[in-house]
């Protein structure tokens, strides 16, 4: 009896443990958008990347990773070309219906920043003045239906965002708020400073996930048991400390 | 009133298989109770366990990740307070406002007002250091400055604090809240689980109590009956009718077979009465007086045995003249009287055959014998026999007499033949006498000597 319920534990650990063979992801992430995702020297950086680092590890794959420019990395992923989608793109219901979303690994909120001329971040307090935002962005998407009486320059990623308002060619930049922030520690940001509140809309209070083919659930299910884990032993909060000041998950 | 009790204890009869079935309805009901108030309450509790860990766990962990974003806020306006570095001031206070602004994510309305109010503060003490600095000069409107700045850092700590009071009670409050739940699960599981296993025990003890009464008790008893039947006792009848129909009927079927094995061991006794009779007279027949005989020259009592031999004298004659019947009355007629004789000690009277009879019993001495023989005689002599036609009939009867001190079965057919020759004596002597065997040897003895 008892050698039956050995061999029974033997089987069922021999074939758990064939089931979690090392398998290998593709990753893409954009490498453009500090602190979070971004090229150093040749080789891809941040929080994004070090997060991903870490759920490969505790879903033991081997992970490759590839940068993506924002606009494309959908159609990216659609395409096949990779797995798993790690660029700080946050829940919309567009894109909710082309590809799967994981729990969110962070949440953030986003705001204005500028000159210290401008106080008050309402729509009508903006009539005119010219804003910045990225490209395909929810930002931009906000900007374009509430902020109607503002001008709305658009850039191919965050640092081309970031260099038309140093260029003084916007007034304002839309943002993540944690990402603006970093800007704002910069010599080149130092001179800006976030304008009134965050902007007060559940829309832009956003959180971040990771995001998979359509339909993939057994992989989506595996990124969440792996993203409760390293939430659990301390790994999260290791990345987060090494880039943030405070925790934002 | 008791009759009432009978018939309802009878209608309350239940067959064994209908009793078999209620008992498998009861745990089949049990079972199903059993299964569905488990399967509820296990259900609950995973409800529960599930609302534990989708709500309130990430609740108090959201709540653990306030009061680390509070703690992280007060040390960055203790931050903003000593840095006395415009570019450090300005980078805490960006940090200060970043923080504040990921409060609405996961806090409630105190805690969000509470950040931005010290947001605000940072973002003044910064001013106000700022400003201290640009009026160096003027001493005054620094002091003055500063001490906006203090007052600004002073709020911001207090306001922070209040903070941490609110979270730590809120978090206090839902683990415990947490803890009770769980606790009260646990009990309930407890009962749960003992009452669901104590049951079937319970139902176990019912049953075999039942079995006891109802089913032990009516086979103990038809055994018992069985056994007072082969004990040829009489067979009690159940004290209270078993309620179980088929084993009613055992017992019923146990008694009514005693009653008839009792009908029929009285008509054996009537049966062996028979055999053992002569049917003209009543008494005993040829075999049972054998019988008899032999079994009384094994005891060894006082005296010894008697053998009266007595034969009708010219019973023949009297068929010839009065008939057959008026034969058989005289023999029924001698039978009585002989019946009569029983006041002897151990004493039989048998029909030997024809119109022979023989008294045998336990006498004092052959003399003693002898004296009964000759009382019988005068008996015998004195009896009246009414004839149809009103006439009366007399007898006559010679006896013979033997007798025998001690002895044992062997002795039988001597001691017969000793009394038929005694009879023989009688007869030749002139009938309607006795004689003795030993007087007869005597008289013989003399007569041959005589002849000599």
């Amino acid at each position: 009896m008892f050698r039956l319920f050995a061999l029974a534990i033997g089987i069922t650990i021999a074939v758990s443990a064939g089931a979690s063979h090392a398998d290998s992801l593709r990753i893409a992430t954009e490498g453009a958008y500090p602190p979070f995702n971004f090229v150093e020297s040749g080789e891809l950086k941040g929080f994004d990347v070090d997060i991903a680092k870490a759920l490969c590890a505790k879903m033991s794959a081997d992970c490759t990773f590839q940068a993506v420019p924002w606009k494309e990395i959908i159609e990216g992923l659609e395409g096949n070309q990779y797995d798993l989608i790690v660029a700080s793109m946050a829940y919309t219901k567009e894109r909710a219906a082309r590809i799967d979303f994981s729990s969110p690994y962070y949440r953030s909120h986003s705001v204005l920043i500028g000159n210290e001329t401008f106080q008050d971040s309402a729509p009508d307090a903006l009539a005119g003045v010219r804003i910045a935002a990225e490209t395909g962005t929810i930002q931009a998407e906000y900007l374009k239906s509430a902020y109607t009486k503002s001008t709305i320059v658009l850039a191919d990623d965050q640092p081309a965002a970031q260099r038309l308002l140093i260029d003084k060619k916007a007034d304002l930049l839309i943002g993540d708020a944690i990402e603006l922030l970093t800007f704002m520690e910069t010599p080149q940001g130092a001179v800006f400073s976030y304008v009134g509140d965050p902007i007060s809309s559940d829309f832009l209070q956003s959180s971040a996930h990771i995001t998979a083919h359509k339909g993939n659930k057994a992989l989506i299910e595996r990124v969440n048991a792996a993203l409760k884990e390293i939430k659990l032993d301390g790994t999260y909060d290791r990345i987060n400390d090494a880039y943030f000041p405070f925790s934002i998950y | 009133m008791s009759k009432e009790w009978l018939s309802w204890r009878s209608s309350r009869q239940v067959s064994l298989r209908a009793a078999g079935r209620y008992l498998l309805v009861v745990a089949l009901i049990y079972t199903c109770a059993a299964a569905i108030f488990t399967g509820v309450m296990l259900t609950k509790i995973e409800r529960e366990a599930k609302f534990t860990r989708e709500t309130q766990i990430p609740l108090i962990l959201s709540q653990t990740r306030n009061a680390v974003k509070t703690e992280r806020l007060a040390s960055l306006i203790r931050a903003i307070y000593l840095a006395r570095d415009r570019r450090l001031e300005r980078q805490v206070q960006l940090q200060v406002q970043a923080l504040a602004q990921g409060f609405p994510f996961e806090a409630g309305d105190a805690l969000v007002a509470g950040s931005k109010r010290v947001a605000i503060l940072a973002k003044e003490i910064a001013t106000a250091r700022q400003q201290a600095r640009d009026s160096a000069s003027q001493n005054v409107t620094a002091f003055t400055f500063e001490e906006r700045a203090t007052s600004a850092y002073a709020e911001a700590m207090k306001t922070v604090d209040e903070m941490a009071k609110e979270l730590s009670g809120d978090a206090a409050l839902s683990a415990d809240k947490l803890a009770q739940e769980i606790e009260s699960g646990a009990a309930r599981t407890r009962y749960t689980v003992l009452l669901t296993v104590l049951m079937p025990g319970l139902f176990c003890i019912v049953v075999l109590l039942l079995a006891r009464r109802h089913l032990a008790k009516p086979i103990l008893s038809a055994i018992a009956n069985l056994h007072r039947i082969s004990e040829s006792t009489n067979t009690v009848p159940a004290r209270s009718r078993p309620i179980l129909t088929e084993l009613a009927m055992i017992g019923d079927a146990v008694v009514s077979y005693g009653e008839a094995t009792s009908e029929l061991r009285r008509k054996n006794v009537v049966l062996q009465a028979l055999a053992e009779e002569d049917s003209l007279t009543g008494l005993a027949n040829r075999r049972t007086f054998e019988a008899f005989l032999k079994s009384a020259l094994g005891k060894n009592g006082f005296g010894g045995t008697a053998v009266l031999m007595i034969d009708l004298d010219h019973f023949k004659s009297i068929n010839d003249r009065f008939g057959h019947q008026a034969g058989d009355q005289c023999l029924q007629s001698l039978a009585l009287l002989l019946l009569s004789m029983d006041t002897l000690p151990n004493s039989l009277a048998a029909r030997y055959g024809g119109e022979e009879f023989v008294i045998v019993y336990n006498a004092i001495s052959e003399e003693q014998a002898t004296l009964e023989a000759t009382f019988l005689c005068r008996r015998i002599e004195s009896m009246r026999i009414p004839l149809e036609d009103e006439q009366t009939l007399t007898l006559t009867a010679s006896i013979g007499v033997a007798f025998a001190r001690g002895g044992d079965e062997k002795d039988m057919d001597d001691l017969i033949s000793r009394a038929d020759k005694a009879l023989y004596l009688a007869k030749s002597a002139g009938r309607n006498r006795a004689i003795c065997d030993k007087v007869a040897q005597r008289e013989r003895e003399a007569r041959t000597r005589t002849i000599r």
